[in-house]
C-alpha cells in the first residue's frame, strides 16, 4: 500500500494538500485486505454517516466517523471509536455487534443492518490498520503509462480485471450486427441496406475503423449526442408549471447540436454554457449557449411570490451545474449541510451567489414566449428558420447580498451568515487571478482544480455506449456514489479526456476522440450473446464479458422505425414540430386551452417525419412516444434513463399511427422492390434487423402473409380501413389486400425484440 | 389461466433469476405497466410491514381547492361577523396570495348554505346540504377538519398533496405504492388516472403528478381516458380483427423465441410476456369500462351523468369496477374548484358533480364488501378564506386560496368511522386543535396499507428518499380503526 497523508482537520487543508501538491492516489486493485475507497467506505457512509458524518449539526454522540481524526478521538462517553489493530477495543466493533437493542449500531429506529459480511469487513479493516483514504473521486484522476504493446487501453484494463476473474471475453460479434450497433450508438438510427452492403463487402483492412470515422462525421451524430444534454439540461419547448406557456429556447438546443457535431471541447461547452456573456468580446453564440442555464421551469402563475421563485430557479441553478459538471449533489445540502459529503450548507448559496444576479423579474400572466434577459437570435444549424427570442444569462449591474437561508426557505435568510462567491470549499481557495464571477466559476470547474468534471464526463459517454457507467451512480460521485468497476480505466479515460491522447497528438476535451477510443475497442466489439456462465460471478455484467444487450431510447425507436420505412424526414434545426398524437391529451390538462399550449394542433408533411429531437416538448404533457420509453418530463436535470419493458410500450409500437403508418410505408418500399416473396421477406428482415433470416424465420412470417392475405381478400373493406393509418400517400395500383398483408407483416417484423434492441 | 402465459411467465422467473441481480431493476422485464412480474419487480423487500387492513386506494382529489367553510366546516357563529373586517389576532402574519394581499379590507363571509346534522357515532356530522348525499355517509366517514399544508399556489399545492413535494419531480403517492407494493392483478395496471371536469375555472393538471419521478418508469399512473380508447393506443386499427393481432402476435413470439435461444436473454422472454399482457389488457380494458353489466339500480345510484363517460360519476363507478379488479391506486381528479370570484354561483354547481356518486361509490364498495379494504380518500389542495375576495353581498362572495386549514375525509379499510378529527378556530382560519400536514395523511394512508411511512424508501441523487420528507411526519392514531 501506498503511504496516506493524515488527515489533517478541516476539510479546507485536507483539500489543498491532495489538489495544491498534486498528490495523487492510486486505484486500489483487488486485494485481500479491505480497500476503504472499495470496501468500507460504502458500509459506513450508507449505515453510519447519516448520523456521525459531515453534518455537525445532526451529529450523534459527538462521534465522527469519516475521517480518521474523528475514529480516532474520544467521544463523549470516552470511548475511541476505531483502535487500529484492535476491534476488542474498538466501540464501533463492539456497538455493531452488540446484542443490546439500546447499544446496538445502527440503531434499530435508523431501520439500517450490517450484515454479516458487512462486519467482517470492517473487523478486518480495523485489524489490518484501518487506514482511511481520501474519497477517490475527490483526488485528481491519473493517468499512468500502459506497458508497450498494451493496446486499446479499453481492453487492457477490461480483459486485466476480467482474466483476474479467470474469463475470456467473448468473441466479436457478427458484422452485421456490429454494424447496426455502431451505427445506433454514433447516430442514433441504423445503417441503410446500402450501407451495411457496402460494409459486408469491404474486407480490406481497416474497414471497421472507416466505418467510425463515417458515423462520427455524420450530422446525424450531433442529433443523437445531444438527446441526453437536453436531459441534463431540463430542455423543453414550455414554461411549465400551471401556465405552461411555448417558450422559444430552440436555437440553443440547435447550438448543442451544432457543438457535438463540430466536436467542440468539452471544456469550451461548459464554459460558453455557464458564461459565455462574460467572455470577453462575446459573440451571439456565445451568448445562446448561457440559455443551458435558463432552461429550468418558469411560473408565471397569478399570486406567485417572486421573492419564492427567483430563488428557485438560481438554486436549480447550483443543482444542473453540480450534478452536470461535478458529480455532486448539492440538492442534500440546500437546507442543511451535507449528510454524507464534506459539502456545508454554505457551499451552496456561495454557488447560488454566482446565479442570482441576472437581470431576470418574476412575472405574472405573461404568457411570454421569454422573458429577459433574452436575445432575439437565429439557430447555428438553420439560420433560415427565423429569428427566436431565447432567455440568456445577462450579469445585474451589482451582485445580490446573499445569505445562507434556513432551512433552505427563501424568505428566511440568516443575517449572521452572509456568503461570498466561491466554488466548494472542499476543493480548496477560490481561484486567483479570475473574476469572481460566472466567469472565474466556469473556468475553474473546467481547471485541474476540479477532479469531478472529466470523471464525471466520460462515465456520461460510458453510460451511453454500455448501458451503465463504470460508476453506475452517473449524478453522484460524493461519498455515497458506487465505487467504480474499473477505477483506473475510469481515470484514464478522464485524463485522455481532459488532456488529449496519450499517444500525443490528438487535442484535449474531444468527445469523438473519446467514443472512437471505446467503440474501437474488442470489449465494444464482443458478441452480445449472454454468457450464463458468467451469471453467477458477474450478474450485472459489470465485468463486461460480452457486450449488454439494451432496449433502444425513446428517441431511437421512434427515429427508427421512420427510417427504416424511408419516411424520416432528415432537416436539421429550427422549431420544434409536432408529429401525431392522440387527441385532447394537451387539452384535458390544460387551464388555457386557447394559448398555444392548450391544445396540441398536429403538423403536416415533413413535420410528421422529422427526428424525435425536433418533437415539440411539453413540460405539463410530453410527447407520450417519448415518455412511455421512459425519455423524462424535464422537470429537473436527469442523469440517467431507464430502458423499461411494458404494455404500454407495446401498445406504443403496434398501434400508434406514427409506427403503423411506418409499418405501411415499409410494406408499400418492400413491395415496390420486387422479387419473390422470401426476397422481399428477406430485405424487409434485413432492413430492420441487418440480419439475414433464418429458413425457419422466413417459413414462420411466409406462412403468416399467405394466411392474411386470404384474409384480406376476402374483405377488401377491411384491407382498405387497415391502410388508412397516417398522412402518407398509398401508389396507384398497389393491390390494397396484399398491402394490408404486407402491412401486419412489416408491423411484426418492426416489433421484433431485434429491432427494438441494439443487438 | 392462460397456459402460454404461464409458461411464459416461468421461464421469465427462472431467466431472470439466474440473469439479472439487483442491476436489473426495471431494466429486465421488470414489472411492468401492471407489475406484471411483481416477483421479480425489483421492488423493496419486507414490504408491506406490518399487516396492512387496506389493500387499495382511491382518491377523490378536488383540484382547485373545495371551500371548507361551506362543505364541511360548519361555522354558524359567523353570521354575527358579516361583513365585519376579520380580526388582525385572527388573520396573524400569514402571506396572502396577490390576488387579495391588495385589497382595502378582508370582510368575513359567513356561509350563505344550510347545514344538516347527519348521524354519526360522535352526535353527529354538519355537512352542507350541497352535499346532502355525502352527508347521509356520515356514520362511513372519517372527516379531518385541522388539515394544512405551506403551499399557497395551485401548482406547488397539488404538487405537494400528490409527491410530498412543492417542486415537480419527486414520485406520486400512487407510484410509491406501486414501487412498494406491486400489482394485484395481470390484467391492468397498478395505478390509474382518471380526470374530469368541473363548472368552475380549471387550473391546470400535470402529468408529473401521477409520475414515477426518480424510481423506475413502470410505475407511473396510467391515465385513463374517457372516449373509446381509455388507455393510449390500447385499439387495434380498423380493419384488423382479434384474429389478425393474434396471428400477427403469434409470428412475433415464434421468431423472438428463437432469438432468445440463439442469445440467452431473459429480457427477449420477458418481451413475449409483455406482448401477451397488452393483448390481454386490449380484451380486459373495454370489459372494465363497458357498463352493460351493471344493473339499472346500480347506475341510478350513481346519478344521470354516470353515463357520460369522463364526468366524475363515470369515473367513481370505473373506480369501484377498478377495485373490484385489484388495481391498487386508483387517481381520480375533479377539476374546477377554485371560486375566487363566486362562492355563492359556481359551488353548488360543482357539489352537484359530486355528491350522488361518490356518496354512490361508498354506497357500492360497502354493500360489495369492498369498503373495509378499499381505502377512500376525498379532498384537495388547500382551503379557502373566511374573507371574501371581490365584492360581499348577502348572496354572493368569493373566496381564495388558504393554506392554514381545509378539510379531507376518508373512508374504509383501515379507518375509524363515523368520526371527525381536529378543529379549526371560530373563524376557520387557523387550526385550533390537532393539525394535520399532508406528509401526516400520506404517513396514514401507508400506514393503512400496511407499510411503515419511514421505511419505504429509494435512493437517488445520494439521498433516501421518502414520500413523507424530511420534517417528522407519523400516522394519525386517533383516526386508525
Amino acid at each position: 500500500m501506498f503511504p496516506f497523508p493524515r488527515m489533517p482537520q478541516s476539510v479546507l487543508q485536507r483539500a489543498a494538500i491532495y489538489l495544491s501538491a498534486g498528490i495523487a492516489l492510486p486505484c486500489v486493485a483487488a486485494s485481500p485486505s479491505p480497500s476503504y475507497n472499495r470496501d468500507v467506505r460504502p458500509i459506513l457512509s450508507a449505515n453510519c454517516f447519516a448520523c456521525h458524518g459531515a453534518d455537525a449539526a445532526h451529529r450523534q454522540g459527538g462521534l465522527r466517523l469519516d475521517t480518521e481524526e474523528g475514529a480516532r478521538s474520544k467521544t463523549e462517553s470516552g470511548a475511541v471509536a476505531i483502535s487500529p489493530g484492535a476491534p476488542g477495543a474498538s466501540a464501533v466493533w463492539k456497538r455493531i455487534t452488540s446484542t443490546d437493542p439500546d447499544e446496538v449500531m445502527p440503531p434499530p429506529e435508523s431501520h439500517k443492518t450490517l450484515t454479516a459480511k458487512q462486519k467482517g469487513t470492517l473487523r478486518r479493516w480495523i485489524e489490518v490498520g484501518a487506514k482511511y483514504e481520501p474519497h477517490w473521486a475527490f483526488t485528481p484522476p491519473r493517468r499512468d503509462p500502459l506497458p508497450a504493446g498494451a493496446g486499446n487501453p479499453v481492453d487492457f484494463f477490461i480483459h486485466k480485471k476480467l482474466r483476474g476473474a479467470g474469463l475470456e471475453p467473448a468473441p466479436e460479434a457478427d458484422r452485421a450486427i456490429l454494424l447496426r450497433r455502431l451505427s445506433l450508438d454514433l447516430t442514433g438510427l441504423p445503417p441503410s441496406l446500402e450501407e451495411l452492403d457496402a460494409f459486408l463487402a469491404d474486407r480490406a483492412p481497416g474497414a471497421y475503423g472507416r466505418q467510425v470515422d463515417r458515423l462520427l462525421s455524420s450530422p446525424r451524430f450531433g442529433e443523437h449526442m445531444a438527446s441526453a444534454w437536453l436531459d441534463l439540461s431540463r430542455y423543453s419547448d414550455s414554461n411549465g408549471y400551471l401556465h405552461d406557456v411555448m417558450r422559444t429556447g430552440w436555437p440553443w438546443r440547435d447550438w448543442v447540436i451544432d457543438a457535438f457535431n463540430k466536436d467542440m471541447p468539452f471544456d469550451q461547452f461548459a464554459v460558453e454554457q455557464i458564461a459565455g456573456d462574460l467572455l470577453p468580446g462575446a459573440t451571439e453564440t456565445q451568448v445562446l449557449a448561457t440559455a443551458f442555464m435558463r432552461n429550468h421551469p418558469i411560473t408565471d402563475e397569478g399570486g406567485t411570490i417572486g421573492a419564492e421563485y427567483l430563488n428557485e430557479y438560481a438554486s436549480d441553478r447550483v443543482e444542473t451545474v453540480g450534478t452536470v459538471f461535478m458529480g455532486l449533489t448539492f440538492n442534500c445540502c440546500r437546507c442543511h449541510d451535507h449528510k454524507f459529503d464534506p459539502l456545508p450548507q454554505s457551499d451552496f448559496y456561495s454557488l447560488l451567489a454566482y446565479f442570482n444576479s441576472i437581470t431576470e423579474r418574476h412575472h405574472e400572466n405573461d404568457g411570454s414566449p421569454a422573458y429577459p434577459p433574452l436575445i432575439e437570435v437565429a439557430s447555428p444549424l438553420a439560420p433560415d428558420k427565423g429569428k427566436a427570442k431565447v432567455m440568456i444569462m445577462q450579469e445585474a449591474a451589482k451582485p445580490k447580498p446573499t445569505f445562507v437561508l434556513s432551512r433552505g426557505a427563501y424568505d428566511q435568510p440568516d443575517k449572521e451568515r452572509p456568503v461570498t462567491r466561491r466554488p466548494p470549499e472542499l476543493f480548496g481557495a477560490p481561484p486567483e487571478g479570475e473574476p469572481a464571477n460566472r466567469l472565474g466559476l466556469a473556468r475553474w470547474i473546467v481547471s485541474e482544480r476540479n477532479p469531478l468534471i472529466a470523471r464525471v464526463a466520460v462515465n456520461r459517454l460510458w453510460q451511453g455506449i454500455f448501458g451503465t457507467g463504470l460508476s453506475n451512480t452517473v449524478d453522484d460521485f460524493g461519498l455515497q456514489g458506487e465505487y467504480p468497476s474499473h477505477p483506473e480505466l475510469l481515470d484514464y479515460l478522464a485524463v485522455e479526456f481532459r488532456d488529449g491522447p496519450a499517444s500525443g497528438g490528438g487535442r484535449a476535451w474531444s468527445t469523438k476522440h473519446i467514443l472512437r477510443l471505446i467503440v474501437t475497442s474488442e470489449t465494444y466489439r464482443q458478441s452480445s450473446d449472454v454468457r450464463t456462465e458468467l451469471a453467477a460471478a458477474d450478474p450485472d455484467n459489470r465485468l463486461l464479458g460480452y457486450f449488454p444487450r439494451r432496449r433502444l431510447s425513446a428517441e431511437q425507436m421512434r427515429d427508427t422505425a421512420l427510417f427504416i420505412s424511408g419516411l424520416l424526414e432528415e432537416q436539421m434545426g429550427g422549431p420544434p414540430v409536432k408529429p401525431y398524437q392522440p387527441e385532447g391529451l394537451w387539452k384535458e390538462k390544460a387551464n388555457q386551452p386557447n394559448s398555444p399550449t392548450g391544445h396540441y394542433v398536429r403538423g403536416k408533411g415533413s413535420d410528421l417525419y422529422r427526428r424525435s429531437i425536433y418533437t415539440f416538448h411539453k413540460r405539463t404533457s410530453p410527447p407520450p412516444l417519448m415518455t412511455i420509453f421512459d425519455a423524462p418530463d424535464r422537470t429537473g436535470c436527469s442523469a440517467r434513463r431507464y430502458h423499461t419493458n411494458t404494455p404500454l410500450g407495446v401498445l406504443v409500437t403496434i398501434n400508434s399511427e406514427q409506427f403503423l403508418e411506418c409499418a405501411r410505408v415499409l410494406a408499400t418500399r418492400t413491395l415496390k422492390g420486387g422479387g419473390t416473396t422470401d426476397e422481399r421477406l428477406t430485405q424487409l428482415f434485413r432492413r430492420t434487423t441487418s440480419r439475414n433470416p433464418s429458413a425457419k424465420d422466413l417459413k414462420t412470417l411466409r406462412d403468416g402473409l399467405e394466411t392474411l392475405k386470404g384474409r384480406y381478400s376476402a374483405t377488401p373493406d377491411d384491407a382498405a380501413k387497415l391502410l388508412e393509418q397516417g398522412d402518407a400517400p398509398i401508389p396507384e395500383g398497389v393491390d390494397r389486400a396484399e398491402l394490408a398483408a404486407w402491412t401486419i407483416v412489416a408491423s411484426t417484423v418492426l416489433n421484433l425484440d431485434e429491432a427494438l434492441v441494439r443487438n | 389461466m392462460d397456459p402460454l402465459y404461464d409458461s411464459l411467465f416461468d421461464i421469465n422467473r427462472r431467466g431472470l433469476l439466474k440473469g439479472a441481480g439487483a442491476g436489473g431493476l426495471g431494466l429486465l422485464g421488470g414489472p411492468a405497466l401492471g407489475q406484471l412480474l411483481a416477483a421479480d419487480s425489483g421492488g423493496p423487500t419486507g414490504v408491506p410491514h406490518f399487516a396492512p387492513k387496506a389493500k387499495r386506494v382511491i382518491y377523490l382529489f378536488q383540484e382547485g381547492a373545495p371551500s371548507q367553510l361551506d362543505t364541511f366546516d360548519h361555522k354558524p357563529g359567523l353570521a354575527e361577523f358579516y361583513d365585519k373586517d376579520l380580526p388582525p389576532s385572527v388573520r396573524g402574519s400569514q402571506r396572502l396570495t396577490g390576488m387579495t394581499s391588495g385589497q382595502a379590507r378582508l370582510p368575513v363571509a359567513p356561509s350563505i348554505f344550510d347545514f344538516t346534522t347527519h348521524p354519526n357515532l360522535q352526535g353527529g356530522l354538519p355537512v352542507s346540504d350541497l352535499l346532502r348525499h355525502t352527508g347521509e355517509m356520515a356514520g362511513e366517514i372519517c372527516v379531518i377538519k385541522s388539515m394544512l399544508t405551506e403551499q399557497i399556489n395551485h401548482g406547488p399545492g397539488v404538487t405537494f398533496m400528490q409527491t410530498g413535494h412543492q417542486i415537480p419531480g419527486r414520485p406520486s403517492m400512487g407510484a410509491w405504492l406501486s414501487y412498494g407494493l406491486g400489482s394485484a392483478n395481470r390484467d391492468l395496471p397498478s395505478f390509474v388516472v382518471m380526470i374530469s371536469k368541473g363548472r368552475g375555472q380549471m387550473q391546470a393538471l400535470f402529468s408529473h403528478l401521477w409520475g414515477a419521478g426518480f424510481l423506475p418508469g413502470e410505475h407511473q399512473g396510467v391515465q385513463f381516458r374517457a372516449g373509446k380508447n381509455p388507455v393510449l393506443f390500447l385499439n387495434d386499427p380498423e380493419g384488423m380483427r382479434r384474429s389478425d393481432r393474434r396471428k400477427m402476435l403469434d409470428m412475433l413470439a415464434e421468431i423472438n423465441g428463437r432469438q432468445a435461444e440463439t442469445n440467452g436473454d431473459a429480457e427477449v422472454i420477458a418481451r413475449i410476456a409483455q406482448y401477451e399482457m397488452a393483448y390481454r389488457m386490449q380484451a380486459s380494458v373495454p370489459e372494465l369500462t363497458d357498463f352493460s353489466d351493471e344493473p339499472e339500480a346500480t347506475l341510478e345510484m350513481y346519478g344521470p351523468d354516470v353515463r357520460k363517460p369522463g364526468s366524475y360519476a363515470f369515473n367513481c363507478l370505473m373506480a369501484r369496477r377498478m377495485a373490484e379488479r385489484d388495481v391498487r391506486f386508483i387517481q381520480l381528479y375533479h377539476r374546477g374548484w377554485d371560486h375566487h370570484n363566486s362562492v355563492t354561483r359556481d359551488l353548488p354547481l360543482q357539489c352537484q358533480d359530486v355528491d350522488q356518486p361518490q356518496a354512490a361509490l361508498l354506497k357500492d364498495l360497502k354493500q360489495r364488501g369492498l369498503l373495509d379494504e378499499t381505502l377512500v380518500v376525498w379532498g384537495g389542495e388547500f382551503g379557502r378564506t373566511v374573507y371574501c375576495q371581490g365584492n360581499l353581498s348577502p348572496k354572493q362572495y368569493g373566496r381564495d386560496h388558504h393554506p392554514r386549514c381545509f378539510s379531507v375525509w376518508l373512508a374504509g379499510g383501515g379507518i375509524q368511522p363515523g368520526i371527525s378529527y381536529g378543529e379549526t378556530c371560530e373563524f376557520s382560519y387557523n387550526i385550533a386543535r390537532d393539525p394535520v400536514t399532508a406528509h401526516d395523511l400520506h404517513a396514514t394512508v401507508l400506514h393503512c396499507l400496511g407499510i411503515d411511512h419511514e421505511r419505504l424508501t429509494y435512493h437517488s441523487s445520494g439521498l433516501d428518499f421518502k414520500l413523507t420528507g424530511v420534517e417528522a411526519a407519523s400516522p394519525i392514531a386517533e383516526i386508525l380503526a
